[in-house]
């Protein structure tokens, strides 16, 4: 295990990769979703503030 | 066939559908991709068990282009048919296109260290990159730099244009020039120069690279099209 980790001396290089990898990708994920979700229930609520005209059935 | 796909909430309704289907060959490829990559491909006969950064460099490096061929498109048709979804999909790119411009340096220069002996050098392959990266946030500035955000979507749709010309230059410059970085191992003439061992891991991770591009796209495009709606209730007389 220990040597899978060591990569032939290039662990440090190839899991830096990686985790530099994971970080930003996830940090994207967790923005762009929490983005979506944030102003779907904004939408929401404007929604239901707003009279409802013939123009907002959408 | 374009203004059935361009009209916005059908756009959305379909693109949506894909969401799921995404999400599960992303993950599934993406898992599958990296156990080879990881545990099963052997260290190249070179360069060891750095090779293995070519997992995510490549991928990377890949969407890093093609999302900026998606800008530049985008770019067109706004800038000629004035179409808001164009400009809603560029801003949707953008911010994960740099993300991956970012990822293919970074990976690249920790490739570098230990094979060249050097993070960085201004090799054509290299420099083009860069450019490519700067590009990116050039246009997010651009589209974000105004009071009203659509009066920044034709400087920026432009500047996306413009650097159209940087895109052959990024995936020719390893034959154009005597680069340091290694000339194209998939996509030349005569086929792939890469082993089935370490091809197919390389397939797989391409394969859920473009997913998980096309899934934080679709997402940002919900949440900028739910903000361009929040928009137009807020301007309506009786909305608050």
């Amino acid at each position: 295990m220990a040597e899978f980790f060591d990569m032939g001396g290039f662990g440090s290089y190839i899991w830096g990769s990686y985790g530099f990898a994971v970080i930003c990708l996830g940090w994207l994920n967790y923005a762009s979703w929490r983005k979506a979700k944030t102003t779907a229930e904004q939408l929401v609520i404007m929604q239901d503030a707003t009279p409802v005209s013939p123009t907002n059935t959408e | 066939m374009f203004d059935y796909f361009a009209n916005p909430s059908r756009f959305m309704r379909i693109a949506n559908r894909l969401l799921l289907p995404l999400v599960i060959l992303s993950l599934g490829t993406g898992a599958i991709g990296l156990y080879f990559g990881l545990f099963v491909a052997p260290a190249d006969y070179q360069q060891g068990d750095t090779v293995r950064i070519i997992y995510i460099h490549v991928p990377s490096a890949w969407l890093a282009l093609f999302g900026y061929v998606g800008l530049g498109l985008c770019g067109l048709f706004y800038v000629v048919w004035r179409h808001p979804l164009a400009d809603i999909a560029a801003r949707a790119i953008a911010p994960v296109g740099a993300v991956f411009a970012l990822l293919t340096l970074v990976t690249g220069a920790l490739w570098g260290k230990p094979m060249w002996g050097a993070w960085w050098v201004w090799d054509a392959r290299l420099t083009s990159m860069l450019i490519l990266f700067f590009f990116y946030l050039g246009f997010i500035a651009l589209a974000n730099g105004f009071d009203r955000a659509e009066r920044g979507s034709r400087p920026a749709a432009l500047l996306a244009l413009v650097g159209m010309i940087n895109v052959p230059i990024v995936k020719f410059s390893v034959d154009w020039w005597n680069t340091l970085h290694q000339p194209a191992s998939l996509l030349r003439s005569g086929g792939p120069a890469i082993d089935s061992s370490m091809l197919t891991p390389l397939v797989l991770t391409l394969i859920a690279a473009h997913a998980y591009f096309a899934i934080l796209v679709i997402l940002r495009m919900r949440a900028l099209l739910t903000e361009r709606r929040l928009a137009a209730l807020m301007l309506r007389p009786g909305g608050n």
